[in-house]
């Protein structure tokens, strides 16, 4: 299978979970190049393992995910064409944060150590951690690692990045200028982003094409721009999902 | 009206008690309510005036819907009127939640069959587990052998210093004291046939035949082997695994291989030192005990003490060496869970390791015997 032209992740009927469970079901869409584009749902519905299984760390029941310029990434080798960043942004914990951006451009560039140490200066500089290369992931707030996180995501210089959860845990003012971040690599860069989350201000604020992911469903609930679906979904559920000020709760005194 | 919990007064309404409650009810008032409730004369209903109460704490309320519904259990009732409207709303806050008991997990019973279908079960993973890792591990080494640079050569040094020399005060003093031991225990018996001289060839075989390999890879399993599968663990379940996989990192070439082969040079090289430091501790025993002079042990070690026996113990330590590092990394791959996923990972690893360590040496021993190395 070719992915489609202007398309960066193709993914077809797709299923994924386990044999006798499945979590979702012959899942079917794509991500435009160059766009954000979220994999959004309550607790549970499965947006984790789906972000697994498009980078390749688990294998699917049926159907597959294409990525342009990787193919398969399951079976993808060599330099890698595609950035993630982790929900507990996966920094290795014993290497500093230089060290950490410095190991992937070791293994799969030829460039001289000053000519790396310019690249994750750079790189660092890029996130807001210019001067934080010689710290522990553990010396760095949350904010920061996540940041951190994204810094060596990007280090390859790769077209598409994905991102789970990148809010998670931050408070408002650290999220927003997260968000920022991500808006501005968007832009500057022309970076597709693929980002789980279930941040309404992030969505709000980032997200251009979305898929609503449900448990009860086993599948997608409702595709399209968030902001076009928070008011016109005729779904309930949908608004409910994107306006969660409206559901009536129980007045507790 | 959010004063001390009481009970203002008590009125008999037709067949029903009513209690007019005051206050404000927490949850360290319920047992005082309980047995005021309790002691009223049965039957009739109670009923719980709430007027009075100024705060009723949520998890008193819940209480009290469950005293309700014993009492319907049991064909009484307890009932409530009034109240302003915060207590009120903390009791509809709760009304229609599920009895707690039927949320309870089932009994688990289980017989004999089907703890034995289980373990059975439990088994065949293990082994489909032990199959991967293996089969990860060798493409990991052909890959290796075919394009050396991928692995992780400059990691070897710090994980050789961390297994080796930082565990090299412990093993030297722990094959010291049982040189020392084996001298003074084997004296005992020898002594009573005028035959002292052989302590020395007793200490000095036990030593690189059997005990100084083994103790050192106790000592290198408690301490290595732990120590790697928790640092692996608590990799996996922070996500860095799968980080490394995403930046085009196998994981068995950039953390499992190093480690086996730090494990497989360090052990043997522990073994030389402890050979040579417990003959010394048997040697000390043997001149302060039993009058022996030195040179005359050494001779005694010299001519009994073949270059195949140190082998026999080398080769022992090389195979205990890799077993340690490979069943660590294997535990610590298939950390699943938090903090305490790793605990497990951990202990599991020390065992599996002990266990082993004990099985090869009998497996090897018998080799070595059946084709005569070092016999």
């Amino acid at each position: 299978m070719k992915v489609e032209p202007g398309v960066a992740v193709q993914v077809v009927g797709l299923s994924v979970g386990w044999s006798q469970e499945p979590l979702l079901v012959d899942l079917s869409f794509e991500v435009r190049r160059g766009s954000i584009f979220a994999i959004l749902g309550g607790s549970g519905s499965g947006k984790s393992t789906l972000f697994r299984h498009l980078i390749g760390l688990e294998a699917p029941l049926t159907g597959r995910v294409e990525i342009a310029g990787v193919g398969d990434p399951l079976q993808a080798r060599g330099r890698p064409r595609f950035g993630v960043l982790f929900q507990s942004s996966g920094l290795l914990g014993s290497w500093t944060l230089g060290a950490n951006l410095e190991l992937p451009l070791r293994r799969w560039t030829a460039l001289e150590p000053e000519e790396r140490e310019a690249v994750v200066c750079a790189r660092l500089g890029q996130v807001g951690l210019c001067g934080y290369q010689n710290h522990l992931p553990a010396e760095l707030s949350g904010g920061m690692r996540k940041r951190g996180g994204i810094a060596r995501a990007l280090v390859l210089d790769p077209e598409l990045v994905f991102l789970d959860e990148p809010g998670a845990g931050l408070d408002p003012v650290t999220a927003a200028q997260l968000d920022d971040l991500i808006l501005t690599l968007n832009r500057n860069l022309g970076l597709t982003v693929v980002l789980v989350t279930h941040e309404l201000a992030s969505i709000e604020r980032l997200v251009e094409d979305c898929i609503l992911l449900d448990r009860e469903e086993k599948g997608i609930l409702a595709r399209g721009d968030p902001r076009q679906l928070r008011v016109e979904s005729p779904d309930p559920r949908v608004r409910a999902f994107f306006q969660p000020e409206t559901l009536s709760t129980p007045a507790v005194p | 009206m959010e004063g001390v919990f009481r009970i203002a007064c008590r009125e008999s309404q037709g067949e029903a008690e009513v209690l007019f409650l005051e206050g404000r009810l927490g949850l360290e008032d319920l047992p005082w309510l309980r047995r005021e409730l309790g002691g009223l004369p049965p039957p009739g209903d109670r009923v719980l005036d709430l007027g009075g109460l100024g705060v009723l704490e949520a998890g008193a309320a819940a209480v009290l819907l469950r005293w309700q519904a014993e009492a319907a259990a049991a064909g009484r009732r307890l009932l409530w009127r009034g109240g302003p409207p915060p207590v009120r709303g903390i009791l509809d806050l709760h009304e229609g939640l599920p009895d707690p008991r039927a949320l309870r997990p089932a009994p688990c019973r289980r017989g004999m069959l089907d703890t034995l279908g289980r373990a059975t079960l439990q088994l065949v993973r293990d082994c489909g587990e032990i199959l991967a890792f293996t089969g990860a591990l060798t493409r990991a080494v052909l890959r290796t052998l075919r394009r050396p640079s991928e692995m992780q050569w400059r990691g070897i040094g710090g994980l050789v210093n961390r297994a080796g020399m930082d565990a090299l005060p412990i093993v030297l003093l722990i094959n010291f004291l049982i040189g020392m031991i084996m001298s003074f225990q084997s004296a005992v018996q020898l002594l009573k046939f005028g035959a002292t001289v052989y302590v020395a060839d007793i200490v000095s075989l036990s030593m690189a035949r059997e005990l100084g390999p083994f103790m050192v890879a106790v000592i290198v399993a408690g301490r290595s082997g732990a120590g790697f599968a928790a640092e692996l663990g608590t990799m996996k379940v922070q996500e860095e695994i799968d980080a490394l996989r995403t930046l085009g990192f196998d994981p068995y070439t950039f953390l499992v291989l190093p480690r086996i082969l730090a494990l497989a040079f360090v052990v043997p090289l522990l073994t030389v030192l402890a050979v040579a430091v417990g003959t010394l501790g048997g040697m000390v025993t043997a001149v302060a005990r039993l009058d022996m002079a030195p040179a005359a042990w050494w001779n005694e070690v010299h001519s009994t003490m073949s270059g195949w026996d140190l082998c026999g113990g080398l080769i022992k330590a090389l195979v205990f060496g890799a077993t340690i590092g490979s069943v660590a990394c294997m535990r610590g791959l298939a950390t699943r869970g938090g903090a305490e996923g790793v605990g497990r990972s951990t202990t599991s690893t020390v065992v599996t390791i002990l266990f082993l360590l004990v099985l090869l040496d009998a497996v090897i021993t018998a080799l070595f015997f059946q084709f005569e190395i070092g016999m």
